[in-house]
């Protein structure tokens, strides 16, 4: 941890979305901090409750579709999860910020990008109409586009993936947030453009001062850029690490699992740390939502004992941060993990 | 019927749907049993002209200004009104479906010629082409029918069309093709049947416009002088709306319950059929 | 140069527009053609009411002895000299008297159109913002209801309403007979008649926009952009017309382009109910007097009409949708 006091911290969290069927809880009591100048990683396979834990953040799930049913969310000394709409809106886009997987759908097609950037700056900022537009093309070349003035006056559509998401990325730090929450931020990019764009994210940390979280279902972007990883499954976290602590020794057998699904970076061709598909991994996600006696990954784990469809794992903490929710946590266990993943796979 | 069950039973949990039918059915039935109901004539001069609705019991709806029986107008005017919506549109969806099909199976050229002339009616404003067809041939029921098919087939052929183009690329087009099957058996056999939902819908929504059309030709006087129709109705009540408007109101809603009737049947259809279509 | 490339669109356009104009003059001549009896007598008119002496002129102006494809000539070299022929029963050239009411239909028409997408817009916003609520339940019962009304129909009930019983508004007319008003008062005065029929024309489109803009609304708050806007810091309020409604609006401007037919043809019963001076009511007057040639003259040009409005629709949608490419 890079020290001092968390600038998120989320306790409990838990959300749920309404459906024909009645609640459906999606993420199911989710503790995450993420500290100054810290980049966090949130990983896990899709429909695990990752992007749902990071939309909970500013509480962007429509009321219609779902709302956040516990925890708190404390950011500078106040509860998103309580806040009030108005207050609530003074920190989205202006003191956490946030970027989208597909920065195609992400921008208002029939706006100039300068105009949805300057609506932000305007916004949280007060500028002029003039001022906010210096700024934005002050923006557009902060994060390296070339040509900003020119830029300002195009649509979306005449823009890369690439440079879309540079927009993206222009908008969230128009107000220079302390906090940025990327959700898959290179997903829907080209191999070669996804490097640049992490690079960027990484530069503009620091530049900026700013904390990201960092939402992916890549390991190869977390190992790239991350400072700590939280890993979910099925609504819950079930371990947490320094990263080069959880590449090195994972302690939960779905990590394990993930990280052992990963192909060697030395026999990859020509990819480097370009992003690995999803690991496979036997059986199925549980459905977020169905709700689960025991341990989330019970029934898909090799060495599941009775009491692991029993009772929900503890939490087991170690030196560090780190932290597993295992039954078989234990140090003289993980032999026996380790010998059961490879067994499997 | 075991079948149909389901279909039925999200039909009927649909109550705009249910009350549209039994609307439907009401009126269905008033326009069958007309003579029966009442005066076999609604052109006979049965009482005191302008008697306003419920001040005789023998005349629930009133007279109009020639002592006629207004209930008697209704209820024969329903049989013209649900004659000419149900001809007129099963006419425009023979050519409609025909035309659509035949574009969107062929493509090529003859798509092109047949979407041109399918633009052409629709640049042609649709009701005063009724209007300009129904003078040249002189107003019946029959050159009414013809006016309102000729204006509403263009709508179904685009619909069609649109269905057998998405249809055409599935596969088990392509293998009836590949078996050497005939071009009409896999329209008729292949294609069309499984476009037959959102073109039945469609369908049963042009006999509600069928009517309203009916309604508005014989409005201004293009109806058939032979029969008695809302359209007709209103459009002679206008002489004495400042003093018994009721003779202009009782046809209008007869035409507004029937279309209406109509028009929730056919949504019910749509979400009866197409479940996937949630309504949210 | 999206401008210049525009431009050229819509000279091409306009192009294109050519054949269609003359498909309509064909369908136009074969109009006349599937008309019982003589060409004459129904160009004329009824039958038997007309001199001798008009027939044979108009045997002789229309070549009603030649052969069919040389009439068919005929009438289109007439049609490129903008003459539609001659009103039998007005005694004036066609196209005079089409000129002389289009104004009027146009400005009721414009008018009905703008009123409708205005009101069907905010009424579909409402109804999707509180969707399955309430207002939603209120206000799609009243667009089905007003949705199956006939419009000439609902054009008799005010009257009866509004003029007859309340007395607040002019039951026909374009302006009041007895006045010689002009500049402002005349304009008060057209706007004090058009309030009648245009709520009335209004109520069946914007039924139709109503229902067309809910269910876009509710598509386009599911959007990406919809839920950036969110996380800008915009209240639901500021984002509802920049982000929502905009997007929204798409598929109305469409819908409303093609509805430039319908309101034509919607204009002659409106026209005949409220005694409007325009295209709909010469219409109903080239009816009722079975003046043929003067409704094939309208049938034209209001056709040529709807070509060049649909052109115009399709130039606005390049400036509300910039991701339309020109070719």
């Amino acid at each position: 941890m890079t020290g001092g006091d968390p600038i998120l911290d989320i306790r409990g969290l838990a959300t749920e979305f309404h459906t024909s069927r009645g609640p459906v809880r999606a993420v199911d009591g989710i503790d995450l901090s993420v500290g100054p100048g810290e980049t966090v990683a949130l990983v896990g396979e899709s429909g695990c409750g990752k992007t749902t834990t990071a939309f909970s953040v500013l509480r962007l799930i429509p009321r219609h579709r779902g709302r956040v049913v516990a925890g708190e969310i404390r950011f500078d000394r106040l509860d998103l999860a309580t806040l009030d709409e108005r207050s609530l809106r003074r920190i989205r886009g202006n003191r956490i910020a946030m970027i989208f997987q597909d920065p195609a759908s992400a921008l208002n097609p029939l706006m100039t990008v300068g105009a949805q950037i300057a609506e932000a700056v305007r916004l949280h900022r007060g500028l002029g109409r003039a001022a906010a537009r210096a700024e934005t093309e002050a923006l557009l070349r902060a994060v390296r586009i070339p040509e900003p003035r020119r830029r300002l006056d195009e649509f979306p559509h005449q823009l890369s993936g690439g440079m879309r998401q540079r927009v993206m990325i222009a908008l969230a730090l128009s107000c220079r947030p302390r906090l940025l929450i990327a959700d898959e931020p290179t997903t829907a990019l080209d191999v070669t453009v996804q490097a640049q764009i992490l690079a960027l994210i990484e530069e503009l940390k620091q530049e900026f001062g700013m904390s990201v979280l960092l939402i992916t279902h890549d390991l190869a972007v977390v190992a790239e850029v991350a400072d700590r990883v939280a890993v979910m499954y099925a609504g819950r976290k079930v371990e947490e690490a320094p990263v080069s602590r959880l590449f090195a020794a994972p302690r939960h057998p779905y990590t394990r699992a993930l990280l052992a699904s990963i192909p060697d970076p030395d026999a990859d061709t020509g990819g480097g740390a370009a992003a690995q598909p999803l690991p496979e991994i036997p059986g199925r996600v549980q459905p977020a939502g169905s709700r689960i006696e025991g341990c989330a990954f019970a029934e898909r784990c090799a060495i599941a004992a009775d009491i692991c469809r029993q009772a929900a794992p503890p939490e087991a903490l170690s030196g560090d941060g780190a932290a597993v929710f295992c039954h078989h946590a234990a140090p003289e266990d993980a032999g026996q993990i380790a010998a059961a993943v490879e067994g499997r796979l | 019927m075991a079948e149909a069950d389901p279909f039925l039973k999200r039909f009927g949990r649909n109550r705009p749907a249910a009350i549209g039918a039994v609307l439907l059915l009401a009126v269905t039935a008033g326009g069958l049993l007309a003579p029966m109901l009442s005066a076999p004539d609604p052109w006979a001069m049965v009482a005191r002209p302008f008697l306003w609705p419920g001040s005789d019991p023998r005349f629930p709806l009133g007279t109009d200004m020639l002592g006629r029986d207004l209930l008697a107008g209704i209820l024969h005017g329903a049989r013209v009104s649900l004659l000419v919506g149900l001809i007129a549109t099963a006419a425009a969806a023979f050519v409609g479906i025909s035309i659509g099909a035949l574009a969107g199976y062929y493509g090529g050229r003859i798509d092109n010629l047949l979407m041109r002339l399918t633009e052409l009616f629709q640049i042609v404003p649709p009701f005063i082409l009724a209007v300009v067809l129904v003078v040249i041939l002189e107003p019946s029921v029959g050159t009414i029918i013809l006016a309102i098919a000729a204006i509403s087939w263009p709508q179904l052929a685009r619909l069609t069309r649109a269905e057998v183009l998405s249809i055409r690329e599935r596969e088990y087009v392509e293998a009836a093709v590949s078996v050497g099957m005939s071009d009409r058996r896999i329209i008729f056999r292949e294609i069309l049947p499984n476009a037959a939902p959102p073109l039945l819908v469609s369908t049963s929504l042009a006999v509600a416009t069928s009517i309203l059309l009916e309604s508005s030709l014989s409005f201004l006087g293009l109806g058939d002088p032979n029969v008695m129709s809302w359209g007709t109705m209103v459009g002679a009540g206008r002489e004495v709306l400042r003093s018994a408007w009721y003779v202009c109101a009782v046809p209008g809603v007869a035409i507004l319950v029937t279309v209406l009737a109509i028009n929730l049947v056919g949504e019910g259809l749509n979400d009866a059929l197409d479940p996937k279509r949630r309504r949210r | 140069m999206r401008r210049s490339r525009i431009l050229a669109y819509a000279g091409r356009r306009l192009l294109q527009a050519v054949p269609l104009i003359l498909a309509v003059a064909v369908l136009n001549f074969l109009l006349l053609q599937i008309a019982p009896g003589d060409a004459a007598e129904v160009l004329a008119g009824e039958a038997g009411t007309a001199t001798p002496e008009y027939m044979a002129r108009l045997r002789e102006e229309f070549g009603l002895d030649q052969p069919m494809h040389v009439q068919l000539w005929n009438m289109l070299l007439r049609l490129l000299q903008l003459d539609l022929g001659h009103s039998f029963r007005h005694g004036v050239p066609v196209l005079e008297l089409i000129l002389d009411r289009l104004p009027a239909t146009l400005l009721l028409m414009l008018t009905t159109l703008g009123v409708s997408v205005l009101f069907g817009v905010l009424l579909g916003t409402l109804a999707a913002r509180g969707a399955n609520g309430v207002v939603d339940a209120i206000i799609s019962v009243g667009a089905m209801i007003a949705y199956a009304t006939p419009v000439f129909w609902i054009g008799l009930m005010m009257i009866v309403l509004f003029s007859v019983e309340l007395r607040w508004l002019p039951s026909g007319g374009m302006t009041t007979i007895t006045g010689d008003r002009e500049g402002l008062a005349l304009v008060a005065d057209i706007a004090w008649h058009m309030i009648l029929p245009v709520t009335t024309m209004s109520f069946f489109f914007i039924a139709i926009y109503c229902r067309i803009m809910r269910a876009s609304v509710l598509n386009v708050m599911e959007e990406d952009y919809v839920t950036t806007a969110r996380a800008k810091g915009l209240s639901e309020l500021a984002i509802l017309p920049r982000h929502t409604m905009r997007n929204a609006l798409l598929p109305i401007v469409t819908l409303a382009g093609l509805h430039l037919s319908t309101l034509l043809g919607g204009s002659v019963l409106i026209e005949t109910v409220f005694a409007w001076p325009g295209l709909g009511r010469l219409t109903f007057d080239a009816v009722f007097q079975r003046d043929l040639n003067l409704l094939l003259g309208i049938l034209f040009v209001c056709s040529v009409l709807v070509v060049l409005m649909n052109l115009l629709v399709d130039l606005l949608y390049f400036w509300i949708d910039p991701r339309i490419e020109v070719d």
